[in-house]
């Protein structure tokens, strides 16, 4: 009786102590972690630095083992250069990089998409630093290479708190499809250039094909592809910004808005919008490549059939119903410094080299030479997947235009070979709206904010995919919004648009 | 001096008898300490302007302000409507089918069914909600769901647009939260069954009672404790939701939000999809303040009628 009460309390003790040693454990887990004890037999006599690892998130998919090893290989120049390491993470989720951010854990770089983040919400609530001085001290490349408009649209109150990518800066929008389906019902794709067209073909699928879907959603989602300009969130827009009008508005209350709504509520009548298309987990690309979808509508800009249909494995073409078209938000998608780095100007310079130096954006883009791309002559122009493999298995998908420059790196194959020079004329010839350049400080709405974005989350995605009726469910959302506040978020935003036109005369 | 020592003995027997139960405690008690306590430090940002540079304590007091807009809009009322009517569906239901199915599983006789049939029943229990998710949707998607093609079909009725629908998601939540638990809460009451002493049914056989009389005079009275110790304990989280049951089976439908946004989900997609903080920290100062106060009126009124089972 006594050795087995002795024998309880001593166990009792030791997961007592075990569990002690365990919390101590992960607490100096989590410091060492951020203080990055690194092997510093290795650093080069190149650069006098202390070591530190640069952790970058990128966007796009891809394994651990992808990453790590486009990590090793960007390393070994990083390590010369700066005796900086690099740890790359793909594959992440908005959620995920929300949480990060929220967090404190350590990262020093990541990219920004207007339609994931908000740059002004991340900029007022201080969760990135602002890089005038960094720029300055660690970046001048950068800074000499990007132009003082495509500047002024990375701006929080004056300050710059990002690199833009150096991507298509303007957009077209329209119809995408699946060019086999087209070809086979005769439908002359490039003739698609208003919604109405888009309609008969849909139409004409929906009769002939059966067996498919003639309009496919992208992840629950439908690209709204009207010309408005977004000024930032799309709380309070510019209703059309192919013409002069300054006037902000909320697009959702717009008549342009609401026939669109109408449009999609009447093809999902019609049965031509897939079902359960708001719970749809695959992208378009991914849908068409099945063979079950014909088409959807996208924003497009030159190269982008290839790449598409890269994506989906099966050759897609598109309409343009909107003429090309630039916004501050087109350019803002940019390349940050988190709040939680320690060292900023270590992450500068880094993101200084992948702007400027072709071999760095090469690796970071496209991966390992041999290994994830082969060169396919000896200018070193053109790439191509390594024999044997192809998008889908070397591990992680390539986003060029996500990186910070990808006009310093080789097309690939079935790209024009002057891909890039297209790419900056159609972004120099594009129609810009009256408010590019102008960048929205949300920091005195942002409860509004948050409260009209619950309210969209509930109706935008079934409205504009046809599956809520808009008769009955617009005027619920707009009277939502009113409650939400989003009344004054467009006056602040107009007061704001107002002072900024007025100091650009 | 005598009394002294024999009192002085007896205290530390106490405490040497005790010890393991002491030691045993500590664990329970330091894991509640920094999950539960240290952390209850962070509502002050309820009160705040977060801000990420300055951090929790150094960012700018604002007052009430992240509240205000969580009473201006609907928000607040349709997430405390959702949180408090699903939970009272649940513990009734949940009570009332459980107590059933225990009684029912205690009439079997047969050895080798018991078994299976308990094994069964436990079973949704041990799915992961995410595949409950998909099971849910395998039942229900417009296009290829059993209950569309099968059923709707067979009857001749048209299809239903499950997951724009916001009417039928009562009921579909429901049924899906009762199939997935009912079986955890029936094995607790089945437990205290066979506690029960055979006596009282032989005797009440001998008096000529019949199955129905057993249940109600035996059966229920005897379950009476272990039925007001677990409501009382539902009661304590009827304003936490099972986050998975409304997050995840409605698949995150906006359309569905009305009758499927509880303070949990809220709470969530206000940090994680909107990143405000502030507001989602109100939010959950909210739920702890109606949960504690919801407690201990539970409590009194328990207390009242019958002193043995309240908690506290």
């Amino acid at each position: 009786m006594s050795r087995k009460k002795l024998l309880s309390i001593i166990l009792v003790g030791i997961f007592a102590i075990s569990i002690l040693a365990g919390c101590g454990n992960s607490g100096t887990a989590g410091t060492s972690d951020a203080s990055t004890i690194q092997n510093t037999s290795t650093a080069a006599a190149g650069s006098t630095q202390e070591p530190y690892t640069v952790k970058i998130v990128a966007y796009g998919d891809g394994s651990s083992d992808a990453s790590s090893a486009v990590a090793a290989e960007l390393s070994k120049q990083t390590k010369k250069l700066f005796n900086t390491d690099i740890e790359l993470v793909k594959g992440y989720t908005v959620d995920q990089l929300n949480l990060i951010l929220t967090s404190g854990e350590k990262l020093d770089l990541f990219p920004i998409m207007p339609w994931e983040l908000s740059l002004a919400t991340l900029a007022a609530n201080d969760q990135i630093v602002a890089m005038d001085d960094l720029l300055k001290s660690n970046g001048a490349d950068t800074l000499a290479a990007i132009s003082e408009n495509d500047w002024k649209c990375a701006q929080v109150n004056g300050k710059v708190y990002g690199v833009p990518m150096n991507k298509d800066k303007a957009k077209d929008t329209g119809f995408a499809m699946s060019k086999d389906v087209a070809d086979e019902l005769g439908i002359d794709y490039k003739s698609l250039t208003s919604f109405d067209k888009v309609e008969q073909a849909l139409l004409t699928v929906k009769a002939k094909k059966p067996d498919i879907y003639p309009f496919v959603s992208s992840m629950g989602q439908n690209d709204l592809i009207l010309p408005y300009d977004d000024l930032g969130d799309s709380l309070g827009v510019l209703e059309n910004s192919l013409d002069k009008s300054t006037k902000v508005v909320d697009l959702y209350e717009t008549d342009s808005y609401k026939k669109f709504v109408e449009m999609m509520w009447k093809w999902g009548k019609e049965g031509l919008i897939m079902p359960d298309a708001t719970s749809n987990t695959d992208g378009s690309t991914t849908v068409l490549g099945a063979k079950k979808g014909f088409g959807f509508f996208a924003h497009f800009k030159p190269g982008v059939d290839n790449q598409a249909s890269a994506e989906a494995g099966v050759p897609i073409v598109h309409s343009t119903i909107n003429q090309p078209y630039s916004t501050t938000s087109m350019v803002n998608a940019v390349w940050s410094i988190p709040a939680n780095s320690e060292k900023p100007e270590r992450a500068m310079q880094v993101l200084n080299l992948l702007y400027n130096d072709p071999t760095a954006s090469n690796t970071f883009i496209n991966g390992v030479e041999g290994t994830h791309y082969v060169y396919t002559d000896n200018t070193k122009k053109v790439i191509d997947y390594p024999s044997g493999k192809d998008a889908n298995s070397i591990g992680f998908s390539v986003f060029g235009w996500a990186c910070p420059n990808q006009q310093i790196t080789p097309v690939r194959v079935g790209d024009p070979t002057d891909l890039w020079s297209q790419l900056n004329t159609y972004n120099a010839n594009a129609t810009a709206s009256p408010a590019k350049g102008f960048t929205w400080n949300n920091a005195k709405v942002l409860n509004e904010v948050t409260a009209c974005q619950n309210v969209i989350s509930k109706y935008k995605n079934g409205l504009e995919l046809g599956a809520l009726n808009p008769s009955e469910a617009l005027p619920k959302f707009i009277n939502e919004l009113k409650a939400a506040g989003i009344d004054t978020i467009v006056a602040e935003k107009q007061s704001q648009l107002d002072t900024w036109l007025a100091a650009q005369k | 001096m005598k009394t002294n020592g024999k009192l002085i003995g007896t205290s530390k027997d106490k405490y040497l008898r005790y010890l393991p139960l002491y030691l045993m405690m500590i664990p329970g008690c330091i894991y509640l300490i920094i999950n539960n306590y240290i952390p209850m430090a962070g509502v002050v940002i309820a009160f705040k302007k977060y801000n990420f540079k300055t951090g929790i304590f150094g960012s700018p007091f604002i007052g009430f302000d992240n509240f205000k807009f969580l009473f201006q809009t609907k928000d607040a009322w349709t997430i405390t409507r959702n949180t408090l009517c699903y939970n009272l569906v649940f513990i009734v239901l949940g009570t009332v089918i459980a107590i059933i199915v225990a009684i029912l599983l205690y009439e079997i006789t047969s050895e080798r069914y018991k078994k299976f049939y308990q094994t069964v029943i436990l079973l949704p229990f041990l799915i992961s909600i995410v595949v409950v998710s998909y099971l849910v949707y395998a039942f229900l998607s417009a296009d290829t769901g059993f209950i569309n093609k099968g059923i709707m079909k067979a009857l001749g009725l048209d299809p239903v647009s499950w997951y724009t629908t916001p009417k039928y998601w009562p009921v579909i939540l429901s049924v899906v939260y009762l199939w997935k638990s009912f079986g955890y809460n029936c094995i607790l009451y089945y437990s205290t069954l066979v506690g029960i002493d055979k006596g009282y049914y032989e005797s009440a056989e001998i008096d000529g009672a019949n199955r129905w009389q057993k249940v109600l005079h035996i059966t229920l009275p005897c379950l009476k404790p272990t039925i007001s110790i677990l409501v009382l304990m539902s009661i304590s989280k009827i304003f936490y939701s099972d986050f998975g049951l409304f997050y995840q089976v409605p698949l995150n439908q906006g359309a569905l939000f009305d009758v499927t946004n509880t303070i949990d989900t809220y709470v969530y997609r206000g940090l994680v999809q909107l990143n405000n903080i502030g507001m989602s920290a109100a939010a959950s100062l909210y739920q702890a303040f109606v949960g504690f106060v919801l407690v201990v009126v539970a409590n009194m009124i328990v207390r009242k009628y019958d002193n043995e089972s309240a908690l506290f």
